[in-house]
């Protein structure tokens, strides 16, 4: 078989269920989609699949040559398999050759499924995207070994798919001069569209890392949940001195049931980027590093004078947390 | 019900903890290395294999655990049956190593098939060494059974399986059909602890090791992952290591220094 990549790119919006909003999630991937569009010569379309899909169509046909609007009431909740189903009809209508996604809880939980019905490779959670000129073919670049490694992978086939980081891309979209066509898709959905049912959303505690100026991050080393007890006053004298100042922690205590993973920074967590990042009893495996390597001005401790966290810190103290924090935060007091 | 049929899908990967200078990359051969560490069971396999454990423990049934690789430790996987389940089985041959992740799942699928009946599948939502995160949901798509991604919480209710799957700001409750396929988080909790007695003790329970051919897959259907580049990026600092007589001492520096890199950042 020969490949042509003749197609398009599709970039696949995404929609917060509870306010109906676009998110910015979907403008990275219209950034991303119009840049390889170019690159390629090709069109770029987009697909809005949800209860109130068609509320986003002529914000989003500003970006694109084409929107397809799958509107539903069996979408107003995230059901990866009718998700899907509403993809695939897009998919028959539009054929594109590459394919974007955010790599979010929904993206991921589509794009795998889709790959494996196509046999299509996936690449996830990139970090990176170029077209070869040559293949036409996407380098996909990502983190693997827990960020310890950067690698780039090229595989060969039609769709090239992929789904990207969120907030890797900026958002910055470009507007066209001329509006895309909007083509509203019909969707049929039957009993045994789903092999699943969502029951109901419940919401936890939020927590924005990503916005925060200061984060006081506790790992294993902390030695049991109250360790966070000592954080908290650490974080109420920093909270005198900054607008916003949060607890984060590493992987470890979250594992171990101290905190809740909303506050996980890491590659599996959030990826954040504060004024200043305090670890405390925080070893500094690379899946953490990754999380808080843009952080401006990094603060360790850490009894163990060999923990990695000190090769990533600008700024480190060798010791008990427990006996290091309550004169740190006096002075702390004092000075801000 | 007599009980739930339980597979759990577990990678052997080079331990995570390694410090970033323990791995290195071969440009040439496109390959990754670790040194100096025994390799362990992929963390969140673990977690998917302590989810099984707790389904067993309440409801009954036999928890049986699949790996499939090319050079599988069985001294590391063993640990498996320590931990409390019911048999191993290894699917090991040349050439399993860095499969794709759809080779990787058409692999488990036809060691499944071989397995015969089975309700639940389970699986950590990603390895720690590639981390592409789609094995278990292209596994599921192969068997054509429901798959529920990132679950941290598990119920049998009535013969279908309702889980908790990890969303932005909360959790879905999501109810499927068994047979089904879970992938789970971390947030679902550690692997019980495993006891040197436990270890000695799981000696004589049954490990089975099949080979391509007894799970009927010609390998030229198995595909490689492609990688094209590979480098270490360095994530490296100078750091200033506070010192002083006492750790009130050290505290109180560490203060002083914090404001004043702070003001330099701020440029005043």
């Amino acid at each position: 078989m020969v490949l042509t990549m003749s197609g398009g790119v599709l970039s696949v919006m995404e929609i917060n269920e509870e306010d109906n909003s676009l998110d910015n999630t979907s403008f990275e991937l219209l950034e991303a989609g119009g840049v390889l569009s170019k690159e390629a010569g090709t069109t770029i379309s987009a697909a809005i699949i949800g209860r109130k899909a068609s509320h986003h169509a002529d914000n989003v046909a500003r970006y694109v040559d084409r929107v397809y609007v799958v509107e539903h009431e069996a979408l107003a909740s995230f059901n990866p398999y009718l998700h899907l189903h509403a993809l695939e009809k897009v998919l028959k209508l539009e054929g594109p050759s590459y394919i974007l996604m955010g790599h979010t809880y929904k993206g991921v939980d589509i794009a795998a499924r889709l790959a494996a019905r196509l046999k299509a490779p996936l690449t996830t959670d990139c970090i990176g995207l170029e077209l070869d000129p040559q293949t036409r073919l996407l380098k996909r670049r990502r983190q693997v070994y827990g960020g310890a490694v950067i690698a780039t992978f090229i595989y060969q086939g039609e769709p090239q798919l992929v789904t990207l980081r969120p907030k890797v891309w900026r958002g910055r979209a470009e507007p066209r001069q001329v509006m895309g066509d909007i083509i509203q898709v019909d969707l049929d959905i039957n009993s045994s569209a789903s092999k699943l049912r969502v029951i109901e959303r419940v919401k936890e505690e939020a927590v924005r890392l990503d916005d925060a100026d200061v984060i006081v991050s506790g790992g294993r080393g902390l030695g049991g949940p109250d360790g966070f007890k000592e954080l908290e006053k650490l974080r109420s004298a920093l909270a005198k001195g900054f607008k916003k100042v949060e607890i984060g922690s590493s992987r470890p205590p979250v594992d171990k049931g101290w905190i809740s993973s909303s506050r996980q920074v890491g590659l599996t967590g959030e990826k954040v980027s504060p004024m200043i990042y305090i670890a405390v009893g925080i070893s500094g495996a690379t899946q953490h590093i990754v999380g808080m390597e843009k952080s401006k001005l990094v603060v360790a401790i850490n009894s163990d004078k060999g923990a990695p966290i000190f090769t990533m810190a600008d700024i480190g103290a060798v010791g008990d947390y427990r006996q290091i924090l309550p004169s740190f935060i006096k002075k702390l007091e004092e000075l801000l | 019900m007599t009980g739930l049929r339980i597979i759990v899908c577990a990678k052997q990967v080079p331990d995570p903890e390694a410090p970033a200078s323990a791995v290195d990359v071969d440009p040439e051969k496109r390959r990754v290395t670790v040194k100096g560490l025994m390799p362990v069971i992929n963390p969140l396999d673990e977690v998917a294999l302590e989810a099984a454990l707790q389904i067993k423990e309440k409801y009954g049934g036999k928890v049986t655990v699949l790996s499939v690789g090319e050079r599988l430790s069985e001294n590391v996987l063993r640990k498996v049956l320590a931990a409390g389940a019911d048999e191993l089985i290894l699917v090991q041959d040349e050439g399993l190593d860095d499969l794709d992740p759809y080779s990787t799942a058409l692999l488990l699928f036809k060691a499944i098939e071989k397995l015969g009946t089975f309700d639940l599948i389970l699986t950590g939502r990603e390895s720690a060494d590639w981390g592409s995160g789609q094995v278990g949901l292209m596994l599921a798509e192969l068997l054509g059974i429901p798959a529920i991604n990132w679950v941290k919480r598990i119920e049998v209710v009535n013969g279908a399986i309702r889980a908790a799957k990890v969303v932005h700001g909360g959790y879905d409750l999501v109810e499927a059909p068994l047979p089904a396929l879970l992938t789970v988080t971390n947030e679902f909790g550690e692997l019980r602890y495993v006891s040197i007695m436990a270890l000695k003790r799981a000696r004589d329970k049954p490990v089975d090791a099949w080979t391509l051919s007894d799970v009927d897959v010609d390998p030229s259907t198995l595909r490689k992952m492609e990688v094209a580049e590979l480098f270490k990026p360095r994530f490296e600092r100078m750091c200033t290591i506070i010192t002083g007589k006492t750790p009130e001492e050290v505290g109180e520096r560490l203060a002083v220094k914090l404001v004043e890199e702070l003001h330099s950042l701020r440029g005043r």
